[in-house]
């Protein structure tokens, strides 16, 4: 079991947590709901309306369980038909829209619910409140509005310390030639109003740096102006008091690096993005029982405390871990059933049982237990659908050659290109771009040679086309980072048994299905480690948390403190670019991926002190889907 | 997050002749409510909030290791005082007993007042379970207010049952907590009992010797003490053996409960799906319905001259043939 990876109680995600459930209890602080007098003046039960980006920030944190235990007995879209519920009230959680705001007081005129208590995940603009009072009045429904609040919620947690905007298209909008300056603008307003809205959760006010003379620079200028405007607004809204060290904002454009949206991946949580298409921390497995074939809808929401400790860890050393959560659960059953004397834990009655002891152990024990083996099995049919998928696409070896790919001639790339076997069409093209990326020198002939061979495996060039483009930038700005020897903690020994006592449990239980046993199909995948390799942007936060450590490339960024009292947005040339950092938030414009944020999460844990990391980005894209954005660019 | 409140206020102020301190002491319905289904979950749950703050308050009391023989009247009911007057008791066992028999009744009277409801739900259900077709047919928007009204009445359950799984689990702990407090000390008195059986043989030896010594008034203390021993252990057995068995009360009670919450999640889920369901169909009922009326009449008038036509000419066939 990992120690190493106990979380501060103080994470992004849990702080966005407690204020969603301060929100269900009517923005009231839940110490104050234990004074008897006040429980008396508030409403137990109440409804949930939201709106489509709103419903998506409370499912990927929260279960309907959770809702039910605040008292909200139904939740439903506000563009939804909606059927009265009058002796209680309604909460709004809703983006503040005009729309939405017609919608709101179009329910209250029609008397759907008893009164509504409105929270918009942001800023409502004035001119809008004043419209909503406005609107309020002529309907005469302003004595049904309990509350209007601004909530600063519009991003998404989909990790302890990984955030995304939910902005698609960022990147292909900025980099388009068609673009106009209007849009960009509005662009980095909406990007500058998510990435406060996470400011403020955290409650801090962090020194901001960036790369100068990039949308990075407009964002880091206008969030400058918002950080200053509402510190000196609202004195009280920022608790965060003087002595504790500010953490360093850190903005990127996606163009720093494009190869961690490519890389094929072989930690957990990117494979189950990258393969399984998770979204918001949802996906959906084809599993096979007992010959039916059906479609699992996880949810790997927190609370999953296998997926909390295995996350970030390379898959073999995953497939161990369920080997190991097994055994100690069968261990476990085998004891709660010793000591009740049933033959199985499915006998477990509590009418059976005399003995208060034996009792005891019964109800305490067993839904513990019970949700064990659940959550479990889950991790064992998403484990089986990506060893599948693994070995059908050959995925391993894609790694294998992108770790090292600098040292991969012409040949090699050209034989696997066509290689039909190896890998779907978008696999090669990834694989291509990467080399692309690193090669030094590619004359033209080369290139020709690929692209037929591409073509050949009905592959798009479109995405191609782009990087061409831009290609010389990007290696600018890509950190000439040698590849480091794959770290030779285990063998491949240890490595494999992990591997065949997984493949005889899922072989033992899928025997009757059929399948023929697994070992077939994962006695081709290697068993790698992956090479702790230092990422471009693992050395540009280096460099900017460490000045010790400084890199040429960071001198260059520009430096913004929105709490100076020169009272400029512009960027401070005299301020002291030495100061080191304990805690940075790193944002990327343009698309963050999974394998970004665990080779963050694993540099700073392995710091002294150890640091703090909180990664974001516009959105979290698949390579398919990136590569498609790509293509849209001309 | 900022509190907007008092300025949307003052904006409604301006635009009508409403008060901004009306607006401000407006206070949203917490009982009399027209759904008496309501009136009757709130008194429930009021009932176990109670006793969860009155779990909480006695603790100190119900835990101190000081056992009253012979106890004083109370000058009020026990669920009415004071955490600070609560924490100054002194109890007896048998007081201890009759907090942990009352707490079971109203842990029991809450769990039949649930059922009660569940009862009442349940006929709803099949009532409109049974009217389902020609209902749906003539009034769909009233059989879609009726389902969501059973998914939010399920839901109101389910948190009932919730707090009351949680208020029986302090209630468990409280108990539990006693009877192993209960069985350490009949241990150590056991123990105790076991050495002060063995100073008598010395006793006696010193009897021998130093029976002048030791008066008639001495070996009497000593036998008294003896008694004294035997009697608390005794107590502490009986006192071992009775919370033993209210605890397995309300480990029974306990366990059936949680068996409801699980039962009752599974109820909601499925009564809101059912709800949502049906609030889509009359959604896209409605825009087919506005799609019909809007589609070309031309088209529909057309159709009605052919088929008009057509059953002219079928009556003229059948008169000539």
């Amino acid at each position: 079991m990992n120690t190493e990876n106990v979380k501060p109680v103080d994470t992004l995600q849990n702080r966005q947590i407690r204020c969603l459930e301060r929100l269900l209890n009517l923005n009231h602080e839940l110490e104050e709901l234990e004074d008897q007098k006040a429980s008396n003046e508030l409403p137990l039960w109440k409804v949930l309306i939201f709106d489509k980006p709103c419903s998506e920030i409370i499912s990927t944190v929260l279960h309907v369980s959770d809702l039910r235990k605040h008292g909200v007995t139904v939740h439903m879209n506000i563009k939804a038909n909606r059927q009265p519920i009058s002796d209680v009230p309604a909460i709004y959680f809703v983006q503040p829209t005009r729309e939405n705001v017609e919608l709101i007081i179009r329910d209250l005129s029609n008397g759907l619910y008893e009164s509504a208590y409105v929270c918009f995940s942001t800023t409502i603009p004035r001119a809008l409140l004043e419209d909503f009072a406005e609107m309020a009045a002529s309907s005469n429904t302003g004595h049904m509005i309990n509350q209007v609040y601004d909530e600063y919620l519009n991003f998404v947690s989909l990790d302890s310390e990984f955030f995304s905007l939910q902005q698609p298209g960022v990147f292909s909008l900025i980099h388009s030639p068609s673009s106009t300056d209007g849009q960009i603008e509005e662009t980095i307003q909406q990007v500058a109003s998510g990435l406060f809205s996470v400011l403020v959760t955290l409650d801090v006010l962090p020194i901001i740096r960036c790369p100068p003379g990039s949308a990075a620079e407009l964002l880091a200028k206008k969030l400058n102006q918002k950080l200053r405007d509402h510190a000196m607004n609202t004195k009280n809204v920022y608790a965060a008091d003087s002595t504790k060290q500010r953490p360093v904002l850190i903005l990127l454009d996606r163009t720093v690096d494009l190869v961690p949206m490519l890389n094929h991946s072989w930690t957990y949580q990117a494979l189950v993005h990258d393969v399984l298409k998770m979204r918001l921390n949802r996906i959906s497995v084809d599993v096979v029982n007992n010959g039916v074939e059906s479609k699992m809808v996880y949810d790997l929401a927190p609370n999953d405390s296998f997926w909390e400790q295995n996350s970030n860890l390379p898959f073999p050393r995953v497939a161990e871990s369920i080997d190991e959560e097994l055994t100690r659960y069968k261990n476990d059953a085998n004891e709660v059933t010793k000591k009740t004397g049933v033959s199985s834990i499915e006998d477990v009655n509590a009418d059976t049982l005399v003995n208060s002891t034996y009792l005891k152990a019964a109800v305490s024990l067993l839904p513990e237990l019970t949700a064990r083996k659940q959550m479990l099995d889950m991790h064992m049919n998403i484990a089986t659908a990506l060893l599948k998928t693994i070995k059908d696409h050959q995925l391993d070896e894609f790694f294998e050659m992108e770790s090292d790919v600098k040292n991969i001639n012409k040949a090699t790339v050209l034989a696997c290109l066509k290689d039909k076997q190896k890998g779907t069409a978008e696999d090669k093209l990834r694989f291509l771009l990467i080399w692309y990326l690193n090669a030094d020198n590619v004359p033209a002939s080369d290139m020709e040679q690929f692209e037929e061979a591409l073509k050949e495996a009905e592959c798009s060039l479109e995405p191609l086309n782009f990087v061409k483009k831009i290609r010389e930038i990007t290696r600018m700005n890509m950190m000439a980072s040698a590849a480091n020897q794959p770290t030779s903690g285990q063998t491949g020994d240890n490595l494999f048994k992990g591997f065949t006592s997984l493949s005889n449990k899922l072989t033992d239980r899928f025997k009757e299905a059929g399948i023929g046993g697994l070992e077939n199909l994962i006695s081709g995948v290697k068993n790698l480690i992956p090479a702790r390799r230092a990422n471009t942007i693992t050395s540009i936060v280096q460099s900017l948390t460490e000045p010790g450590s400084a890199i040429k490339q960071t001198e260059q960024y520009l430096y913004f403190d929105p709490k100076s009292r020169s009272g400029s947005s512009e960027s401070l040339y005299t301020a002291n670019k030495r100061q080191s950092f304990n805690e940075a938030i790193v944002f990327m414009i343009g698309g963050g991926n999974y394998l970004e944020y665990g080779s963050l999460t694993d540099w700073a844990s392995e710091q002294n002190p150890k640091k703090r990391i909180v990664y974001g980005s516009t959105e979290v894209e698949t390579s398919a889907e990136f590569l498609q954005e790509l293509a849209t660019i001309h | 997050m900022t509190d907007r409140t008092l300025d949307f206020f003052r904006l409604i102020e301006k635009d009508s002749n409403v008060k901004l301190a009306e607006l401000s002491l407006r206070r949203p319905k917490t009982k009399d409510f027209d759904d008496s289904f309501l009136n009757e979950a709130r008194i429930i749950y009021n009932s176990i909030y109670k006793l969860q703050v009155f779990l909480s308050r006695i603790r100190h009391a119900y835990l101190k290791s000081i056992h009253v023989r012979n106890y004083s009247a109370l000058t009020k009911p026990l669920m009415e005082c004071s955490r600070e007057e609560l924490d100054k008791l002194e109890l007896s066992d048998v007081q201890r007993d009759e907090i942990d028999q009352e707490a079971s009744t109203i842990i029991n009277i809450c769990v039949s007042r649930i059922k009660a409801l569940e009862q009442a739900e349940e006929n709803t259900k099949t009532e409109l379970g049974e009217k389902h077709w020609y209902e749906g047919l003539k009034n769909p928007e009233k059989r879609a207010r009726k389902e969501l009204l059973l998914a939010h009445h399920s839901g109101v359950l389910w948190f009932l049952q919730n707090s009351l799984s949680k208020v029986s689990e302090t209630l468990f702990t409280l108990q539990e907590t006693r009877f192993e407090q209960a069985k350490t000390s009949s241990l150590l008195n056991n123990n105790w009992q076991n050495r002060s059986y063995s100073p008598p043989p010395r006793v006696q030896l010193s009897q021998s010797d130093f029976s002048q010594n030791l008066s008639q008034t001495q070996i009497q203390e000593l036998e008294d003490e003896n008694e004294l021993l035997l009697q608390e252990f005794e107590d502490t057995m009986q006192r071992v053996q009775y919370t033993s068995r209210s605890l397995n009360e309300i480990i029974r009670l306990q366990a059936e409960i949680s068996k409801q919450l699980s039962l009752q999640a599974a109820q909601t889920d499925k009564l809101y799906e059912d709800a949502m369901i049906t609030s889509d169909t009359i959604s896209s009922g409605n825009t087919q319905l506005k799609q019909a009326r809007s589609r070309n009449s031309r088209a529909a008038k057309g159709l009605f001259i052919v088929f008009l036509i057509l059953s002219f000419l079928l009556v003229a066939f059948d008169r000539i043939l």
